[in-house]
């Protein structure tokens, strides 16, 4: 972690979110807020809240919502401040997209992508791009220095594009490489990425490397794929691996 | 500095800094096969950060230890997850002529941010310091799902904002956890 200070300045942008997902995040926007407002709406396009005032840290590592009318329709206590907490730390990644590091990896190609998920896509396509110029770990490098919170990562990821043609091998690879070697948190988007989104290459790789951690966010991602994926070895191999955990400890017996 | 003292809990003695791994690969085996070499483990152990420090926390009981691991677990997506440490003594650190400084850390737990230190990155002192402790097969301490479990509970029960879901990200101000269940 770095310890600087973080000045805040207020610059307030309209944007909105579907469920979890931002629909659009203009290069402009990104590029000054500290603080916005924003609508909230849930899964099936009912607004959640209005005039949702967040700020963030351009470290990555700080949000908070400075104003929310908890009278908006629709809106019930619990599940407004869920979402705003996820929509808080979705932010935090829009800011943290900024940083001069990923810039310097990904160029353009973040700046101007619509939306988080595309960005990840961007992201990885640097590794890849990294890896056949033979500096993979120069990429890992610099996403290690991001110190970007996955928080703001995974909401973004949701199981709902299980493909097997969207990467290629070529690409799974890249990426269980990329987790195998970056920081936890970047480790925990890549793995939810490869595991809800990802071939069964990439999921498979997945597998294999959660089955070293332990945690409830472990055990959670490791269910759905065991309930979810459309493989049935990759169900039963994330079983397997949850059978594995005991209470306490991990398969790796450390 | 005051005298160290054994801390079974970390494996160590106390008042010990330690330094999240993200993986343990980075670190195990020390020897043999498979081992990563020197310049790996600074790389991924000890790697500069934006302002050229390695950030440690200095623990010096089980709660320190406690209240640290749910803070860094913070800025991941749920607190259980487990955490790799690796501990160094403020003597080995120091007699590699690393300069240790007093900063802030920037997570909800104003506690933990307290404990927080910076070591200034030099890559030939770090270089040093990974070789001793290679050289001593210095063990990583996994701080459990379990133990993550309890001190959900005993944070709760001091009223830490990282257990809180209502919490404004501004951080809490708990002087110290209780030391009601010292391991």
């Amino acid at each position: 972690m770095t310890q600087s200070s973080i000045s805040r300045s207020r610059s307030e942008s309209q944007a909105s979110a579907e469920g979890l997902r931002v629909h659009s995040l203009s290069p402009a926007v990104a590029n000054s807020f500290r603080s916005m407002s924003v609508t909230v709406y849930d899964s099936h396009a009912e607004m959640l809240a209005d005039d949702v005032v967040v700020e963030y840290s351009l470290s990555g590592r700080t949000a908070r919502t400075l104003k929310h009318d908890a009278d908006s329709p629709n809106s019930t206590r619990n599940t407004s401040e869920a979402w705003l907490k996820n929509l808080a730390n979705l932010y935090l990644k829009a800011g943290a997209c900024q940083r001069r590091e990923i810039r310097a990896l990904i160029g353009e190609r973040v700046e101007s992508a619509p939306d988080i998920s595309s960005a990840i896509s961007a992201i990885l396509e640097a590794c890849l791009a990294s890896k056949r110029a033979g500096r993979l770990q120069d990429a890992i490098d610099l996403l290690n220095a991001s110190n970007l919170s996955s928080m703001s990562i995974m909401p973004l990821l949701l199981p709902e594009k299980q493909t097997n043609d969207a990467l290629s091998s070529d690409r799974d690879f890249v990426l269980i490489q990329v987790a195998a070697q970056c920081n936890d948190l970047w480790s925990d988007a890549l793995l939810y990425h490869a595991m809800t989104g990802g071939t069964d290459a990439a999921c498979e790789g997945a597998i294999e490397q959660l089955s070293h951690r332990n945690g409830d966010w472990t055990r959670e991602i490791l269910e759905w794929a065991a309930n979810n994926r459309s493989s049935a070895i990759l169900r039963e191999l994330a079983r397997e691996c949850l059978n594995e955990f005991d209470d306490e400890g991990t398969s790796d017996g450390a | 500095m005051s005298a160290t003292q054994p801390m079974p809990s970390l494996g160590f003695s106390a008042p010990a800094l330690v330094r999240k791994v993200d993986r343990p690969t980075f670190w195990r085996p020390t020897k043999g096969e498979g081992a990563p070499t020197i310049e790996q483990r600074l790389g991924n152990v000890f790697p500069r950060d934006d302002n050229g420090t390695v950030s440690v926390y200095l623990v010096s009981n089980y709660q320190d230890l406690q209240r640290v691991s749910l803070a860094y677990n913070s800025t991941r997506l749920n607190l259980t997850e487990e955490i790799q440490w690796l501990p160094l003594s403020l003597a080995e650190v120091q007699a590699e002529g690393i300069e240790i400084k007093t900063d802030l850390a920037e997570t909800v737990c104003g506690f933990a941010n307290r404990l927080h230190r910076s070591l200034i990155h030099d890559e030939e002192k770090f270089r040093r310091l990974t070789q001793r402790l290679v050289s001593e097969d210095r063990e990583l301490r996994k701080f459990r799902r379990g133990e993550l479990k309890s001190a959900i509970t005993k944070g709760e029960g001091d009223g830490c904002a990282v257990t809180r879901d209502d919490h404004d990200g501004s951080g809490c101000e708990c002087a110290s956890p209780a030391a009601s269940s010292a391991k």
